[in-house]
């Protein structure tokens, strides 16, 4: 593979026209929770992983076998693309580019990035709400008639805010699902909360009891890639995302 | 035209020296460690505003016995936090085997970058985030 490239590998057979959803390591590590607990309740099975020199030399050790931090998982037609090391800044244009060229080979029904919306002082909220924002105006009064609310707007940063812009250039059809979340704490029941969501999005019935009565142990045990991702998010000039859009005339 | 050229120049020799200071921070963020086995202590995950009038300070102490939650100032600019864990924790517990070390509380000295009125303090406890505003001087 040449260098600066990204890479996709297929461990097994990924068959055509799946559901792809992304979970990478953001703001609260929603997506990252939400498609782990989702791999969980689903039984996902690993199928590939992303290989790059732009990501860091790290593999992640599951009983003494090294894996990549970065997999793409399969239950079904559902395929989902997590990772379990921070993406530095700047890889998320070629990694983004590269999932959504993939998805586009696969002829993929719809991509669906999890993630979180950071706000001031999600402390006091006791559960997250779920905005979507969508690459078509179809898709968003799709997404509308199925009571999913509309993050109507603002500014995105980062890996969905690139496979949301790229996607349509590929023919695909790509929603973001972000939940009210922390910008730099773990938060499981942001995830809980964009799991519900995607339930209504593609008709799946999620138990997420576990996931909420383990929530306190989640965010103890994913501080260290929290504050990885942290810098990561700091490099890409995340905070934008609490900045107010000029209002257009 | 020169005099022109050697603003940008410095400009952008300003620019850089932010840069290296930012990088040179978040550095510091990656690396630091979390974990303290010989004082059986985490450090917890903070965020720190400063607002007009205060200064908040958030601690994310997940698991933390929040009935236990100590806050101390040292100094107009310093407060350091503690609480105990609602059971001790170990390497193991975590599914680590080759290391070794146990975990009782949580610990962590702030340096706040302006002064506060530490008699004024208002602390409050969301689900183990705890919340801690003081009033500027």
């Amino acid at each position: 593979m040449p260098d600066g490239e990204v890479s996709i590998v297929e461990v097994r057979d990924i068959g055509e026209e799946p559901i792809v959803i992304t979970g990478l390591p953001d703001v609260g590590l929603v997506g990252l929770i939400a498609v782990f607990h989702l791999a969980s309740k689903v039984d996902m099975e690993e199928v590939g992983f992303v290989e790059s020199d732009l990501l860091p030399p790290v593999v992640v050790l599951y009983g003494g076998i090294p894996k990549s931090p970065f997999r793409i998982l399969r239950s079904g037609k559902l395929i989902a693309f997590v990772s379990e090391t921070a993406i530095p800044a700047s890889a998320v244009s070629k990694v983004s580019r590269a999932i959504v060229e993939w998805a586009s080979r696969k002829k993929a029904k719809l991509l669906i990035t999890l993630g979180g919306i950071p706000v001031e002082e999600r402390y006091k909220l006791d559960k997250p709400r779920v905005y979507a924002a969508a690459s078509s105006r179809e898709v968003v009064e799709d997404l509308k008639a199925k009571g999913v609310e509309i993050l109507d707007r603002g500014y995105l940063v980062g890996p969905y805010a690139l496979i949301m812009k790229l996607a349509p250039l590929y023919g695909l059809t790509a929603i973001g699902l972000l939940a009210q979340s922390f910008f730099n704490y773990p938060d499981p029941d942001a995830a809980a909360s964009v799991l519900e969501g995607l339930g209504k999005i593609v008709g799946l019935d999620i138990d997420l009891v576990e996931l909420r009565e383990k929530g306190e142990e989640i965010r103890l045990a994913a501080r260290d890639l929290m504050r990885r991702t942290e810098a990561e998010l700091a490099r890409m000039r995340k905070s934008q995302e609490y900045d107010i859009p000029p209002i257009h005339v | 035209m020169s005099r022109r050229r050697r603003l940008t120049d410095v400009l952008e020799e300003y620019i850089d020296r932010l840069e290296e200071i930012l990088e040179g921070y978040l550095y510091d963020m990656e690396e630091r460690k979390l974990w303290h086995p010989s004082s059986e202590a985490i450090e917890p995950l903070a965020n720190i505003y400063v607002e007009p009038r205060e200064v908040v300070v958030t601690v994310d102490m997940p698991c933390a016995d929040s009935e236990s939650t100590h806050v101390r100032f040292i100094d107009d600019n310093t407060v350091e936090i503690e609480a105990s864990l609602q059971r001790t924790l170990d390497f193991s517990s975590l599914r680590v085997t080759h290391r070794s070390g146990r975990f009782k509380k949580y610990h962590i000295r702030i340096n706040l970058p302006v002064s506060v009125d530490p008699g004024r303090a208002s602390i409050t406890c969301y689900r183990n985030v705890l919340e801690l505003r003081i009033p500027r001087k």
